[in-house]
């Protein structure tokens, strides 16, 4: 039977050190893909991937509710905000990708090609064209914009839960989420002669 | 609701952000509208743009032991000079600069007062123009035994105010004495 997030947890303060790999493996794709959505780069993005797992280290015994996704997305809110702060040369919600390393293909992360994606080289061109356009028309959205969208359409999040992270009400979320949208639905480009 | 959705509705129909009350009357328009579901079905097909984004990234192996590998230690703290009162070093810098410049002042202050204070003393360089004056001495006392007459006491008697010109001289409130044109003026006299 699966262990819940709280139970590891729990093991974790009673010194269990595999329990906190477990959460480490459970959250670390959909938090590295959070981060990296934040970040305009991959390096940046694995250096708050680790701050935001050592202060989940370091501040287990705080966690009183049994949330621990919002509670995780929080800390890696938080984490992602300091370190922008400190680094102005990385931009919030860039979903730039360095050179050589497009997000299907980068060997680091761990990234394959989905299977029969293959498309011919015309259609990967365009693809990859209208991706850029979509990357740009998210970036150019304002910061709690873009966070909101992130978490509440790429991560999964429910509104309350981003609400929770952001530690705003829930129409707040809302209004940041419909007014990214009401941007984008302007700026994003139409493909539908691309293949997904 | 008669009128047809506007996008704002639709977009808030289509990602749940509109009140009970609203979602309701937008869900009634649109069973009974094919234009504004037309219009849903495209603003759809524009938002699927935002799934060229969604790739999977998974962790590797590699990052997610490294995590775990660092996740007690400490954080790695930066070391700021003077910590929260980083400005302190702004501060002595111009604290520096500025005793700097003020120590550079003093200094030229200075210089300039022992040059005015040493000035009377350079004026002693006058004994080449004494001594000029010590030959025409001569020759005058030579002129005047040549003459051996009135003109000649005259001479003499020059030669007197000379030597008590050269004295005065020596004593500052005398303008003309200072003067290093004054022996030379005394010489013009006793030949006159």
């Amino acid at each position: 039977m699966e262990e819940t997030d709280k139970s590891l947890i729990d093991a974790h303060l009673q010194g269990d050190r595999e329990a906190f790999g477990e959460l480490v493996r459970r959250y670390g794709d959909s938090l590295l893909g959070y981060l990296t959505k934040i970040c305009r780069n991959r390096e940046q993005a694995k250096d708050l991937f680790q701050e935001t797992f050592r202060r989940v280290h370091e501040k287990a015994y705080t966690l009183r509710s049994s949330q621990f996704k919002s509670w995780l997305y929080t800390i890696a809110t938080r984490v992602a905000m300091d370190g922008l702060r400190r680094d102005n040369r990385v931009r919030m919600v860039s979903l730039d990708q360095p050179a050589g390393c497009d997000g299907d293909n980068c060997p680091e992360l761990g990234a394959v090609a989905v299977a029969g994606d293959c498309l011919d080289p015309s259609q990967e061109a365009a693809k990859a064209e209208q991706k850029e356009l979509v990357r740009r028309a998210v970036e150019s959205l304002p910061d709690r914009q873009r966070v909101t969208l992130v978490m509440a359409y790429y991560q999964g999040l429910s509104y309350r839960e981003v609400a929770t992270v952001l530690d705003c009400s829930i129409g707040t979320v809302k209004t940041q989420m419909f007014r990214a949208l009401r941007t984008l639905a302007q700026r994003l480009p139409d493909i539908s002669g691309v293949a997904k | 609701m008669k009128r047809h959705l506007t996008e704002e509705e639709l977009i808030e129909h289509q990602f749940k952000l509109a009140s009970d009350e609203q979602a309701g009357s937008s869900a009634e328009h649109l069973a009974g509208c094919a234009e504004c579901r037309q219009r849903l079905e495209q603003l759809n097909q524009k938002f699927a743009a935002l799934d060229l984004l969604a790739e999977k990234m998974p962790a590797s192996e590699e990052l997610i032991s490294q995590t775990i590998a660092q996740a007690g230690k400490p954080a790695p703290r930066k070391i700021v000079p003077f910590g929260k009162y980083h400005w302190l070093g702004t501060a002595a810098a111009v604290l520096v600069v500025g005793l700097a410049l003020l120590i550079g002042n003093l200094d030229k202050q200075a210089a300039t007062q022992r040059e005015l204070a040493e000035e009377p003393k350079s004026e002693a360089r006058r004994p080449p123009v004494l001594s000029v004056a010590k030959e025409e001495e001569q020759e005058v006392r030579v002129v005047a035994k040549g003459l051996a007459d009135e003109r000649g006491a005259q001479l003499e008697g020059a030669l007197l105010n000379r030597q008590m010109a050269m004295k005065s001289a020596a004593a500052p409130s005398d303008p003309d004495a200072d003067s290093p044109t004054a022996n030379l003026r005394v010489s013009a006299t006793s030949r006159r």
